[in-house]
């Protein structure tokens, strides 16, 4: 079985192994759930079909194992995953981790302070894992965090995340999900969406994003593993990638925009996007300052990559 | 006889003791518990405390404490009218690091007279001939009472003992523990887990947390190397003498001939550092991701999510794949590597001080055989300390592993204490 999984692992044997591990223990949890069967160490025949049947998708049809598993860690959720919604890469768990703690202690300041919710948006939400993980971690009922993407499949994935979560009572904060298209939304379908979302009606504290940014050349490079299960709509994006990005940053720039410009009484970037990597970092940064971004960063991932451009407005001190 | 006549007659024979509240508060209860039973191996460590360790040597140095503590308060009080803040800041700095031992042996000294006193007693009510039930019931008492008092006194005598030991501040902390097979193949995986198992199970009596970092297992039950934290009050200066190699002697479940196989593993316990002891620059630091030479982010669908991380000064490197987010698996491998870090400088400034003196329950050499598991005859020994159980099963089970562990603390404390006279 490991031999057969090693295709699927670019003939890495440790990896190979890992993988059989994870499915052997997604198997037996399905079998043997409160069964006296728990201590018996072989499978047995009908466990033994299973975990061939499972193995046969992720080999012959290259089924993402985080779609097999049906779920994945991200933050300290287990993010429910359904084929096309796109699976929660790790680049973006640590992003997502990394606001977090910059956040945790300027909104526990602040809640003594304020009465209004700090307002987070994240755009092109997807299985809703970073608005969700958001929720679990800020300060309790210190944030309202919104959510949108324009795909159906997308929203009632992140939707059953979020009512997963919640009968647990692992969210601390409230989540709300919607529909918007954010690359062809007029000025006034955001607007609307804006003031109907915010407590204050006047715009969001904080937006965070991991658009679609795959070239259309790259996507023919792709795997079948992302080609053949992952929603393009959630992959390639125009302008070398690039095309969300402008879009987002356009929006939350402009008057009466996504961001509540009044209200910037502290030291945290306003925009934060993820990125295909460094070759999108010069046009974006570029794009960026003329729509008026005064302080830009890009955050590196732990395999060295430029992975996150973070803005903005003005610099404090 | 009832209660309430029961403490009437309390009341008139013991009268002080009857108004002592601390004795008051414990006395119904008492009643309800008369047979207090010890477990023989706790009693022969207590002769060892008593034997060796109050030898005159340690009383002369607890007399010279004790000196020394009033002659402080003594001088302090003089010095409170002088306007001298430096000379007062020293004098109660020391006098507060005497307070402990000083109290300790003083209430040891007092528990002692009246332990004597309760031994008066209980003669003279032997010679009485003892034929009604009041005496009958007055001799109970008396032992009660006695039992009470041995407590009290082994409990001070370990606090004197501990007041007088230099201080490890890990041994209050957390520990991480790594078993690995060595030789004996399959079956020293096998004896792992149940290693493993002993480890668990005896956390959960004490009541720490027990988590795995990362497992090894080749077929299920078969453990090559398996790494996990325990947390809790005390679990370094608990679990620290666990280090070392153990050593099974059973029939394999896989031999077939029927033949006793001889096989080890090795134990090692790290103290896990607070987060100021042990510091790291990023820059020290090599993390390698599986597959992170392509693009990255959306452009791969990957599982793999094992981190390596080298700590390049050290050379020690530490990999972790058992989770199936990468963050994690990464913060598990830091949490690692900086035991192995915090471990490395103790062990070298460990090896520095005792170039002088010599210790015999070793912490620092993984190498030593420590203890043997032998099932044919159900019995585990403690190389160490010469303690063999014949409970095999409840050593295994962590429910007999702490008279080990309190056998190896005593010894310990008695080549301490011997080597700082």
């Amino acid at each position: 079985m490991i031999k057969r999984l090693l295709s699927a692992n670019g003939n890495n044997l440790n990896q190979a192994k890992q993988e059989l591990r994870w499915l052997t223990q997604h198997v037996l949890q399905k079998t043997r759930k409160n069964s006296f069967l728990s201590d018996e160490k072989n499978l047995n025949k009908f466990e033994k079909n299973l975990l061939n049947e499972l193995i046969n998708e992720r080999v012959e049809k290259s089924k993402p194992l985080q779609y097999i598993l049906g779920t994945q860690p991200f933050c300290d959720l287990e993010i429910i995953t359904q084929s096309p919604v796109l699976i929660p890469r790790w680049e973006t768990e640590e992003w997502t981790s990394k606001v977090i703690s910059m956040l945790v202690p300027y909104l526990q300041k602040r809640k003594d302070k304020e009465k209004t919710k700090f307002e987070i948006l994240d755009i092109c939400t997807g299985t809703g894992c970073i608005a969700l993980s958001l929720a679990q971690h800020l300060p309790t009922n210190s944030s309202n965090i919104h959510g949108i993407d324009i795909s159906s499949n997308a929203l009632s994935l992140a939707e059953l995340n979020y009512f997963t979560f919640n009968s647990k009572n692992q969210l601390k904060n409230s989540v709300n999900f919607s529909k918007l298209d954010i690359l062809n939304a007029t000025d006034n379908e955001i607007d609307l969406f804006t003031k109907k979302s915010t407590e204050s009606g006047k715009g969001f504290n904080m937006i965070l994003s991991n658009p679609p940014y795959v070239t259309h050349e790259e996507y023919k490079t792709l795997k079948d593993d992302v080609k053949l299960w992952e929603d393009k709509i959630a992959l390639v994006a125009d302008k070398d990638g690039t095309a969300f990005h402008e879009r987002i940053a356009y929006h939350t720039t402009r008057n009466n925009g996504l961001f509540f410009k009044d209200n910037m009484q502290n030291d945290l970037p306003q925009l934060i996007m993820e990125i295909g990597g460094s070759h999108q970092v010069r046009k974006i940064i570029h794009y960026l300052k003329s729509c008026g971004f005064k302080h830009l960063e890009v955050w590196k991932d732990a395999a060295k990559k430029d992975r996150c451009v973070v803005a903005k407005l003005q610099n404090f001190g | 006889m009832n209660r309430i006549s029961f403490r009437k007659f309390n009341l008139y024979k013991f009268p002080k003791y009857y108004l002592s509240p601390s004795i008051n508060s414990n006395f119904s209860f008492k009643l309800f518990r008369l047979n207090v039973s010890y477990s023989t191996v706790s009693t022969s460590q207590d002769k060892i405390v008593k034997e060796t360790l109050f030898n005159p040597k340690i009383h002369e140095k607890l007399e010279n404490l004790v000196i020394r503590h009033s002659k402080l308060s003594e001088k302090l009080s003089k010095q409170i009218s002088s306007d001298n803040p430096e000379e007062i800041a020293k004098l109660s700095k020391e006098l507060s690091s005497l307070i402990e031992i000083t109290n300790s042996y003083n209430e040891l000294k007092k528990a002692q007279v009246r332990m004597r006193l309760i031994e008066l007693e209980e003669v003279k009510s032997i010679l009485h001939d003892s034929t009604t039930t009041t005496e009958e019931e007055f001799k109970i008492l008396i032992q009660e009472e006695y039992q009470e008092y041995l407590e009290k006194v082994k409990l001070l005598e370990q606090q004197v003992i501990q007041g007088l030991l230099p201080k490890d501040r890990a041994d209050e902390g957390n520990a991480i523990i790594e078993l690995r097979a060595g030789t004996g193949g399959d079956e020293a995986a096998l004896f792992v887990n149940d290693i493993l198992r002993m480890y668990e199970r005896y956390a959960e009596l004490r009541r720490w947390k027990f988590e795995i970092l990362s497992k090894s297992e080749d077929t299920i039950g078969a453990v090559k190397e398996v790494i996990a934290t325990i947390s809790g009050k005390g679990v370094f200066g608990n679990m620290k003498f666990e280090s070392g190699v153990h050593r099974v002697q059973r029939v394999p479940i896989t031999e077939k001939a029927g033949r006793i196989h001889t096989s080890t593993i090795t134990v090692a316990i790290l103290p896990v550092p607070s987060e100021t002891e042990v510091k790291f620059k990023e820059s020290d630091l090599r993390i390698d991701y599986y597959r992170s030479s392509g693009k990255g982010g959306q452009h791969v669908n990957t599982t793999s999510s094992a981190v390596r991380i080298t700590h390049i000064p050290s050379g020690i490197v530490v990999s972790i794949q058992d989770e199936r987010s990468q963050p994690k698996n990464k913060a598990k491998a830091l949490q690692i590597l900086q035991a192995r870090l915090y471990d490395t400088e103790r062990s070298k400034l460990h090896r520095e001080r005792s170039e002088n003196r010599k210790q015999q329950v070793g912490t620092g050499e993984r190498s030593e055989k420590i203890r043997t598991y032998n099932f044919a005859q159900n019995r585990v020994t403690d190389h160490r300390i010469n303690l063999t159980l014949y409970e095999l099963d409840n050593v295994l089970n962590g429910e007999s592993l702490q008279v080990i562990v309190d056998g190896l603390k005593v010894h310990n404390q008695i080549d301490m204490l011997q080597s700082s006279i």
